[in-house]
């Protein structure tokens, strides 16, 4: 298990000669032997490969500089791979073996990582549980009651419970934030643009972006530093100059402004104990001499519905190249060409992309684009200049990551949910994708033995100030330190 | 509001089959969300540009024309579901002029 | 006729680009089926587009062939629609902002000229191919998938089949000396549809309109709108009501038959493509493309008539292709007379095109060559006769030295009179009766002797020299 390690703690083993590669991809497997049944994260696993990978590195050692080198990950399933199947929680494609490797698996392979498996999602991440995904529910590394969240579900919960040290989420909504709020842990969803999307599945592609989910913030920000940059491939990258995202960690965060919108600090929309541990988590980063000042996002109701309009149109199209022709699954007895379309997107996708994929295409009729669509995009060019209006006078907001502490899954819950009541828990974190900026979830408590999340949002393509402030708090406090209590042998309260 | 007629034309155009059940609930289910969305309308965007990319006030970076030749043609046919030859097969296309741009 | 007949043209044409519009698959065609494609052009899941440069400057240069205005921030968008050839079942394209837009083009029917309005001309990616079979199957073919392809829009200008057929000509012309596409409609290269209407005389409204499509040549279109029109008149005269139909040209009948019937507007739910940036055309980028635009064929044509004092009919010929119309100016720069030069290329040059049915630039046939062979009749060292032979030789194979040739084959006119005053006291003496015949003023006389002498030389016999020195000789006797 890697409970107690971090990316510089793993690297000091290696190049020390305590530990090699082959046994940390040892060390990972074991840990997955153990905590997976019940946490069930994993979709697909490599060990061939990885302990294949592990012996070469041994074979070629491991320099001081190589920080990364020898060191286990995982990634969500929506990240196309040619060593394991990628599926995205989906049986469109549950046999699928991509021909070609998304950048990022080609960045952290460079970087000497070892990619030992693929991570539960909810089908096509959409939806906030896992519980959409075709293939099985992740539970929550803190309580096997509770749901992971999602869609990174698998990625978080594997990293919470020491699985793995690291993994790769994304985000489009809040699908690396929530989770990692829900399960303890540090997750960034950076900057549009900071990330490739090349083989990273879309569904909703103006939106969409991969991050870091890692166990402290340093871990988290030398995560971003081999991740971000120009391929060659995605066209809505932004150039960014050689940079160390952990330039700042350290620093003093005395003098710095910390926006905090009131919207947010609202107890008919947020659970007052997670207001509490907020407010709790600001007289912290107080003490430390950040100043304190209330802000507006007005628009911030407004931003669920507009992403759902936006998200859902995007991936309606998106979705639409899953027809069974040229991979992936392919419906049965079809009769003719309609057949092989209908039947197999049918059989294929589950009802939430369904139900999405619905939505999606209202919007975009020709009848409803203007008002709906349209209009959408409009509201979200608002919601970015409300942040940009406070970006003017604060360097950083803190909302919580969530409304709530993560629920229970459905099998023990006892009221039955409504989709507009699950869409609406994303109020927090789908501004940010609206906006394209970026924002770092990290562990600030604890609600019922459930972890709480605080959520730091900057100005594009200022990861390093979130890292800073992120670093400051985290160093302060003790909740990173803490481990689910399955992981010390425990039954869940 | 959206009916089980709009549901079921929605299906259609996403190539999707419903049951008579699922038309009932989806177009409930639909309904509701959208009636949800709608709050946006509340919102004045008289004179806002929309927007619709991730990164604003960035252009396309253009690729220069130069041809790589591929290499995974066979693994393409390999994943495809029915193939002949060096063909993609699907079941007889009918020419009603709806398919082509 | 009680109706006006309403015309738009639709017409694609593949532009000249190494590598496809979205994916650097080569865009070279009769290649394996799906050898040139790769993931991009499958839609894989996970990959994206990168916009081809080329693409974007090859239909700038139309767009400005076409005197369109040009959207300096162009965008691209998705239309959606499901098909096999259309892997990720949304075609990139352009919707609200087109690279050109707002531009006409001049055609000339029955001595008339007229402009007709080009609404817009954009760029998008091309489908594959589907082949369907007669064993319940269709076979995919994914390699044109994704090509650089341009729509170029009419406004519904054309009142005739005969101005829809005298557009197309143009268009394909001007295409053509633009260099951005080989516009071949054969090779489908150049796709043309159709939209054709009637309406009362003096009423605005538009009538329903029939797509048409399949039209594989430039008659073709003529033809299936001839048909259309007179189904159309047929229809309102005996107070049918006619339906928006899409039809497909039956070339072997002549006549359209109905595919389906459009009862709504399709609706491809168009939204802009996500995953490209807005394009910026500089004014830099649109004057470059400027500069580098041909000559068009009606400036052409102006300037051999003043330049190069050509009859207007003949700079017409000479304009209808840019290959025509390259070779005429190069032979032009070889020293060649121009009128010598077009009269060679009105005349033996299009005779052979036409009987071996083949391109200019696909012949042996070169410039210089043809203006060496120019050169040497004017010098007397040929003569037209013999020039004919030469001409088959240079369709033969590329002839770099036309003298050498010429010499080689023993062709070089006798024009010395060392050499053909033996040959002239030969066939005087052999001929009395035919001196005395000329000196009666017999002028056929003189041809038979001149004909004797060509056939004691062979043909190689310069007539103009030997005319003269005949006549001395004769004098002298």
């Amino acid at each position: 298990m890697f409970l107690n390690e971090t990316i510089e703690s793993l690297h000091r083993q290696l190049v020390s000669g305590e530990t090699t590669a082959t046994q940390l991809v040892n060390r990972a497997f074991d840990a997955i032997a153990e905590t997976d049944p019940q946490l069930r994260a994993f979709l697909d696993l490599d060990p061939e490969g990885a302990r294949e990978v592990a012996k070469k590195i041994d074979e070629e050692g491991i320099k001081d500089d190589e920080l990364y080198k020898g060191i286990p990950i995982a990634i969500k399933d929506n990240i196309v791979t040619t060593q394991m199947k990628t599926t995205a929680a989906s049986k469109m494609l549950e046999n699928f073996v991509s021909i070609y490797d998304a950048t990022v698996v080609h960045k952290l392979e460079d970087a000497g990582m070892i990619i030992i498996g693929k991570l539960n999602l909810d089908e096509f991440a959409m939806g906030g549980t896992t519980e959409t995904s075709h293939a099985h529910t992740t539970a929550n590394a803190w309580n096997i009651q509770h749901v992971p969240g999602g869609s990174s579900g698998g990625s978080a919960a594997a990293v919470a419970s020491g699985m793995v040290p690291v993994a790769l989420g994304t985000d489009t909504g809040g699908s690396i934030r929530q989770p990692a709020a829900y399960n303890g842990i540090v997750g960034m969803k950076p900057t549009y643009g900071t990330i490739s999307r090349w083989g990273v599945i879309a569904f909703a592609s103006s939106l969409d972006q991969v991050g870091p989910m890692t166990k402290t913030v340093k871990d988290n920000a030398q995560m971003l530093n081999i991740l971000y940059g120009q391929d060659g491939h995605d066209n809505t990258l932004a150039t960014i100059e050689a940079k160390d995202y952990t330039e700042k960690i350290g620093h003093p965060i005395a003098g710095m402004v910390i926006g905090v919108p009131k919207e947010t600090m609202d107890a008919t929309l947020v659970d007052k104990h997670i207001i509490d541990c907020t407010k709790h988590a600001l007289k912290q980063l107080e003490s430390q001499g950040a100043v304190i000042k209330e802000i507006s996002l007005p628009l911030l109701k407004y931003g669920v519905p507009a992403y759902y309009t936006i998200a859902t149109a995007e991936a309606s199209s998106n979705l639409q190249r899953f027809d069974g022709i040229r991979y992936g699954f392919r419906a049965e007895n079809a009769q003719d060409l309609e057949d092989v379309y209908v039947k197999t997107r049918t059989e294929g996708f589950g009802e939430e992309v369904k139900i999405r994929c619905l939505l999606g295409t209202y919007m975009l009729s020709a009848e409803r684009y203007e008002d709906y669509f349209k209009h959408a995009a409009r509201v979200r060019t608002l919601i970015s200049q409300d942040f940009e209006k406070a970006f003017e006078n604060v360097d950083v907001i803190v909302t919580p990551t969530t409304t709530t502490t993560a629920p229970k899954l459905k099998e023990y819950n006892t009221v039955e949910e409504e989709a507009v009541d699950r869409y609406s828990a994303d109020l927090l974190t789908v501004p940010v994708n609206l906006a394209g900026i970026p924002a770092l979830s990290l562990p600030c408590g604890f609600v019922n033995g459930l972890p709480v999340g605080l959520q730091l949002i900057g100005r594009s393509f200022d990861e390093s100030t979130l890292y800073q402030v992120g670093y400051a708090f985290e160093q302060a406090t003790d909740y990173h330190t803490q481990h689910p209590h399955m992981m010390k042998g425990e039954e869940s309260r | 509001m959206i009916d089980k007629k709009q549901v079921l034309a929605l299906a259609k155009t996403m190539k999707f089959s419903l049951t008579d059940e699922e038309a009932d609930r989806y177009s409930h289910k639909l309904s509701e969300i959208i009636n949800y969305l709608e709050l946006i309308q509340e919102v004045d965007t008289t004179d806002v540009t929309p927007t619709y990319y991730g990164i604003v006030g960035q252009l396309a970076s253009l690729r220069e024309d130069v041809a790589e030749q591929s290499t995974q043609s066979e693994q393409l046919l390999n994943n495809a579901s029915d193939t002949e030859g060096a063909y993609v097969r699907v079941p007889a296309i009918l020419n009603d002029g709806q398919g082509g741009a | 006729m009680n109706f006006e007949t309403i015309i738009g043209l639709e017409v694609h044409a593949e532009l000249n680009a190494n590598s496809k519009m979205f994916s650097p698959a080569p865009a070279t065609f009769g290649a394996e089926p799906n050898s040139n494609t790769n993931v991009i052009d499958w839609a894989y899941p996970g990959v994206l587009p990168t916009p081809n440069r080329a693409g974007i400057d090859l239909a700038i240069k139309a767009a400005l062939a076409l005197n369109c205005k040009i959207h300096q921030d162009t965008r691209f968008d998705r239309k959606n629609y499901f098909y096999p050839d259309n892997p990720s079942a949304y075609q990139k394209t352009q919707d609200k902002y087109p690279i050109g837009y707002d531009g006409w083009i001049e055609i000339e029917v029955k001595g008339k000229t007229k402009k007709i309005r080009i609404e817009r001309v954009h760029l998008e990616e091309d489908a594959g191919k589907n082949t369907h079979g007669t064993d319940g199957y269709s076979y995919v073919d994914l390699n044109r998938q994704g090509s650089c392809l341009l729509e170029i829009v009419s406004e519904a200008d054309m009142r005739t089949p005969d101005e829809a057929y005298a557009y197309l000509e143009n268009l394909k012309q001007i295409i053509q000396f633009t260099k951005v596409s080989d516009v071949k409609m054969e090779e489908g290269s150049m796709r043309c549809d159709a939209n054709i209407s009637l309406r009362p005389y003096g009423q605005e409204a538009f009538g329903v309109k029939s797509e048409l499509k399949n039209l594989n040549s430039f008659n073709n279109v003529r033809k299936g709108l001839n048909y259309e029109q007179a189904r159309h008149e047929k229809a309102l005269l005996a107070g049918e009501q006619l339906l928006q139909e899409t039809r497909r040209f039956d070339a072997s009948t002549g006549e359209t038959i109905l595919m389906r019937i459009k009862e709504t507007k399709d609706d491809y739910r168009y939204f802009p493509e996500p995953d490209i940036l807005p394009v910026k055309i500089s004014d830099e980028w649109i004057e470059q493309a400027r500069q580098s635009l041909p000559e068009m064929p009606k400036a052409r044509r102006q300037r051999y008539v003043e330049q190069f004092n050509i009859p207007s009919y003949d700079a017409q010929v000479l304009t209808a292709t840019v290959q025509m119309s390259g070779f005429f100016e190069e032979m032009v720069e070889f020293g060649a007379d121009p009128k010598q030069a077009s009269n060679w290329l009105m005349g033996e040059v299009s005779a052979y095109l036409n009987k071996e049915q083949i391109e200019l630039d696909h012949t042996t046939l070169t410039p210089n060559a043809l203006a060496q062979m120019i050169a040497l009749i004017k010098d007397g060292t040929i003569s037209s006769k013999i020039a004919k032979k030469v001409f088959v030789e240079l369709t033969k194979q590329v002839v770099e030295d036309v003298n050498a040739l010429v010499e080689e084959k023993g062709w070089v006119q006798l024009s010395d009179p060392k050499k053909l005053l033996p040959i002239i006291e030969k066939v005087l003496d052999q001929n009395e009766q035919s001196i005395i015949d000329y000196r009666e003023g017999k002028d056929r006389a003189l041809g038979f002797l001149v004909g004797q002498i060509m056939k004691e030389t062979r043909g190689k016999a310069n007539p103009g020299a030997v005319n003269q020195l005949l006549k001395q000789e004769i004098d002298k006797r």
